[in-house]
């Protein structure tokens, strides 16, 4: 039997640029703000906004920028939660906290020693490697009791006198998880709340994400309309945005007409996808009840937003 | 001689001369056995020549003679016995005191009947006399002589004993005394208490035949030893084993045997039953085994069978279990049986050996292990190998190295790791190839294939990791100088006796030892040994060549670090566990020591601190006083104190606080 291959073309690989908005940099100065002996802090905002791309990007320019001979010099640790429920939660934000060091965490210590003793440990190990920011993200997916247990580690190394500032970076309920624990919500320094991008930020994004924007013109009409485009169906969200572009690279780069690109273009790519979007969601509405309940639910929730936006 | 009107004869006056000496003598007149006493040799010869009669009918005549002749005088005592005086003799010759033979016999059966509160055996009667009167001059045959006569003239009873109808058990009892009080009830002789033991034996075995469902076993020489021993414990010092086999072997023979014979030509045994008992009642011979020897024998090789292959104590004992067939009978425990059976035995005064049938083929963790098979000892050597083979690829826990090679952050040791794995494997693999014909022929194709499988998929697995890695470490490092590194070499080897002197200022039940041995116990496998290159024997004086296996020097630092150090020192240690994997040689981590990123500095000079090898103290000092980063030159005057090993610098380098 003859079957036919399909004719893939594999897409060429991207080195991604980042763009550091107004709000990053601020972001990242109103963090090292507090950093002094050690203090805690909370990025929240929607999702793709841009909260993660910080916290690796201070990381990253701290590593960079990092000399030995500089007694002031330190590091930063950026770690991504799982979910952690409830239940022995503190330990296990903690072991969660081993991982992402790159330590292995003894189950025999795991099981024998208390939480405080693994905080120890860990600051010891923070010390030794000159770490003294972690961002904690997806800090919304963890228990309360597992950021009792990042609380703990930041009173134990301010107790050995090592200055450490952990970040809680999340959506969801986060914050009012945060703000229903005194003990955690009075050590908190600094809340910076990540909003979507403004048109211009938009615009000083996809001309870095790829080069047939960096040379639209953002005066000329349909070059506006373009960026306009743009920002309208991504909501102002880099997370939203850096996918887009990827479609559009794609089909840019089989582009051989010759033709200018329009935003009819544009719209193509979008509508196409969001086509797909529509056929899935009516697929699950019709053939399995809770996906109707389950659509309907978030129809809800994107309409009130869309009303609070505005 | 004369007598003032006659003239003796030579014989006559022999005897008259005799009378007269006995006179002077004892003072007492004298019977006609005493006069024959008083005859010497010569004496005697010349009165059997002269005369046809019996000696003591010759002197009896003779008497009666000289009392004729006036010569001599017979007093009479009881029941008609004549003493002799001589007329020459002074007045005061007294008669002599002594009863006849049958008398004396006689008081001595009433004696023993009094002691033993019943009627008694000729034996028991001689045995009493033999204990107590030892200077009398009265044999056992006399005794018995008397005994039998007294019977016939009723003054003893005879008894026979009915249900027991043995040979020489007829008692005896004074007349005048009533049987039913003087019956014996109780065995009161070796004999009868060895067949009870042997008819107990057996009805044992009856009784059990509808539960076992199974004929019962004739009863074997040692089984019975046993239950004598065991019943009668004084029977220990009193019978001895031959006495024993003399004993059973005189109840199976006669006219009446208690026991018929079980001879098995083939084991050379012999066994027991009562007799009467049938062959078609009694196990077919080929189950019956006569020794302790033969029953390890044959479970030894019903294991063998089972398992295939050369087998230990523990699998003979599982063949033992439950198997009446094979019980063991002696107090001797499997083990000391298997090691006796398995020494050649002497089977000539001039020191000619024979190998028994079980050969010690060799040892896997401290077992023995042991064939039935003599004539084919290459063979189960082979197996046994094979077996070797499988315990050493289970002890690698490759499997485990295999993903500890992942957890190693820095791609050089990830590299190391996957390589030294690798040459552990094809260590493995080249003796399975040695092996593979013998497992073929000896059906153990199936686990052959197994182990196979699962070394090839472990090897090509260490290839890959070791393959992916190359790239990545060969931009930063001289690839080809570190691939000639031989990655275990450097693992320093400590003692039982090293180990606890290291473990004692942390650990307190090391310092509870009173064996240095048994901290092999006390670690259960927490830390990694390895074979003693210098191992003779385990009953060496010398104990770096007593010791079958080495602690590796780095595991127990690492392992007394996590457990008993301070935080930094846990910390140095679960970094060098997790980098290190086996890898010893020092000179695979001096290339991360130039590495820019103070991180994997670190890293190296965690792995150097629990590391033993030459360059490691000056790298060390010199890191400590040159690396730009702070922390790694602290973390190499740390690992300075450990690299010494004392004892003190192990304790101020786990207890160092900041």
């Amino acid at each position: 039997m003859n079957i036919e291959l399909l004719e893939i073309e594999y897409p060429e690989p991207v080195t991604r640029k980042i763009y550091m908005s107004k709000l990053m940099k601020e972001a990242s100065s109103r963090t090292m703000s507090i950093h002094k002996a050690g203090a805690m802090g909370v990025y929240t905002g929607e999702a793709g906004v841009g909260k993660t791309t910080t916290a690796r990007e201070i990381c990253r320019s701290l590593e960079a920028k990092f000399k030995s001979e500089n007694p002031k010099a330190f590091l930063g640790l950026h770690l991504q939660f799982g979910r952690i429920d409830q239940g022995n939660g503190a330990k296990r934000a903690l072991r969660s906290v081993y991982a992402a060091s790159g330590l292995l965490l003894d189950e025999y210590d795991y099981d024998r020693l208390p939480s405080e003793e693994l905080a120890a440990e860990l600051v010891e190990h923070f010390r030794t490697h000159r770490i003294q920011v972690l961002f904690a993200d997806e800090a919304g997916l963890i228990s309360p009791e597992a950021i009792g247990g990042l609380v703990t580690l930041h009173d134990v190394a301010q107790y050995n006198g090592w200055p450490l500032t952990i970040i809680f970076i999340g959506m969801d309920d986060l914050a009012i998880k945060l703000r229903r624990r005194p003990q955690v919500n009075r050590r908190l320094k600094e809340w910076i709340y990540f909003k979507h991008y403004n048109l211009e930020d938009t615009i000083s994004l996809l001309r870095v994400m790829h080069p047939y924007f960096d040379g639209l013109d953002e005066t000329a009409k349909e070059g506006r309309t373009q960026f306009e485009f743009i920002h309208k169906i991504t909501h102002g969200l880099p997370g939203n945005m850096i996918p887009f572009i990827d479609r559009f690279d794609y089909r840019y780069q089989k582009r051989k007409d010759g033709k200018d690109i329009t935003v009819g273009f544009l719209e193509g790519i979008h509508f196409v996808t969001q086509e797909s979007i529509k056929q899935s969601v009516n697929l699950s509405r019709h053939v399995y009840s809770d996906g109707e309940r389950n659509e309907k639910s978030i129809e809800k929730k994107q309409s009130k937003k869309e009303k609070q936006k505005v | 001689m004369t007598s003032g009107t006659k003239t003796l004869n030579p014989c006559h006056e022999i005897v008259f001369a005799a009378l007269e000496k006995f006179h002077s003598n004892s003072g007492r007149a004298a019977a006609v056995r005493d006069v024959i006493a008083m005859l010497d040799e010569s004496e005697t010869t010349l009165i059997r020549q002269t005369y046809s009669k019996k000696l003591a009918a010759v002197v009896s005549s003779i008497m009666v003679l000289l009392k004729a002749k006036g010569l001599i005088d017979v007093r009479r005592a009881g029941e008609g016995r004549c003493f002799y005086v001589s007329n020459r003799s002074p007045g005061n010759i007294e008669i002599s005191d002594v009863s006849s033979n049958r008398q004396t016999v006689l008081s001595f059966v009433k004696e023993a009947v009094r002691h033993h509160g019943r009627a008694v055996r000729a034996e028991e009667v001689w045995n009493w006399v033999a204990d107590r009167y030892s200077g009398e001059k009265i044999s056992r045959h006399l005794i018995t002589r008397n005994i039998i006569s007294l019977a016939q003239t009723h003054d003893l009873k005879r008894l026979e004993i009915s249900g027991r109808g043995f040979r020489g058990n007829t008692f005896y009892l004074p007349a005048g005394l009533p049987d039913e009080e003087y019956i014996p009830a109780d065995e009161s002789n070796w004999l009868e208490r060895i067949a009870a033991c042997v008819r107990t034996i057996w009805e044992r075995r009856s009784s059990r035949v509808a539960v076992d469902e199974c004929r019962p076993l004739p009863v074997t020489t040692g089984e019975v030893r046993c239950e004598l021993y065991e019943t009668y414990p004084e029977a220990v010092e009193q019978v001895a084993a031959k006495r024993i086999i003399n004993s059973l072997l005189y109840l199976s023979a006669g006219e009446q045997p208690f026991l018929r014979k079980i001879s098995n030509s083939e084991r050379s045994s012999v066994s027991w039953v009562p007799a009467g008992v049938a062959d078609t009642e009694i196990a077919p011979p080929e189950y019956v085994y006569g020794s302790d020897a033969e029953r390890i024998e044959e479970a030894t090789r019903k294991a063998e069978r089972l398992y295939k292959r050369p087998v230990n104590r523990q699998e003979v004992e599982t063949q033992i279990e439950g198997n009446e067939f094979l019980e063991i009978k002696s107090i001797s425990g499997v083990a000391r049986l298997l090691s006796d059976a398995a020494k050649p035995m002497v089977i000539n005064k001039l020191g000619g050996k024979a190998v028994r049938k079980i050969s010690y083929v060799g040892s896997i963790n401290g077992k023995a292990y042991y064939t039935a098979d003599t004539i084919n000892l290459g063979r189960a050597r082979q197996l046994l190998d094979f077996e070797r083979l499988k315990s050493d690829w289970e002890k690698m826990t490759i499997v485990e190295s295999l993903a500890g090679v992942r957890k190693s952050s820095l791609p050089l040791m990830q590299w190391g790791q996957s390589r030294l794995i690798e040459s552990q494997i094809d260590g493995i693999e080249t003796r399975l190839k040695t092996l593979r014909t013998i497992c073929e022929k000896e059906d153990r194709k199936g686990e052959f294939a197994i182990l196979e499988q699962n070394v090839g998929f472990a090897a090509g697995i260490a290839h890959s990791y070791k393959n992916d890695l190359r790239k990545s470490v060969a931009q930063k490092y001289d690839l080809e100088y570190l691939s000639e590194i031989e990655l275990s070499e450097g693992a320093v080897g400590l003692i039982p006796a090293e180990t606890v002197k290291v473990l004692q200022p942390f650990y307190p039940m090391a310092r509870r030892l009173t064996k240095e041995y048994k901290i092999v116990t006390l670690l259960d496998g927490a830390v990694r040994r390895f074979p003693n290159p210098k191992f003779t024997s385990r009953f060496s004086k010398n104990p770096h060549t007593a010791a079958e296996y080495l602690y590796d020097r780095t595991a127990l630092l690492i392992y007394t670090a996590i457990h008993w150090g301070n935080r930094f020192a846990r910390l140095q240690a679960v970094t060098a566990r997790q980098e290190l994997g086996q890898i010893r040689n020092p000179n695979f981590i001096f290339p991360l020591l130039k590495d820019p990123d103070f991180t994997v500095r670190l890293k190296a000079v965690a792995c150097l601190a629990f590391l033993a090898g030459d360059g490691i103290a000056s790298t060390l000092k010199e890191i400590s006083q040159t690396d730009i980063e702070p922390n790694v030159r602290l973390a190499a005057e740390w690992s300075e104190l450990l690299l010494e090993g004392k004892p003190e610098n192990l304790q101020q380098a786990f207890k160092l606080s900041r």
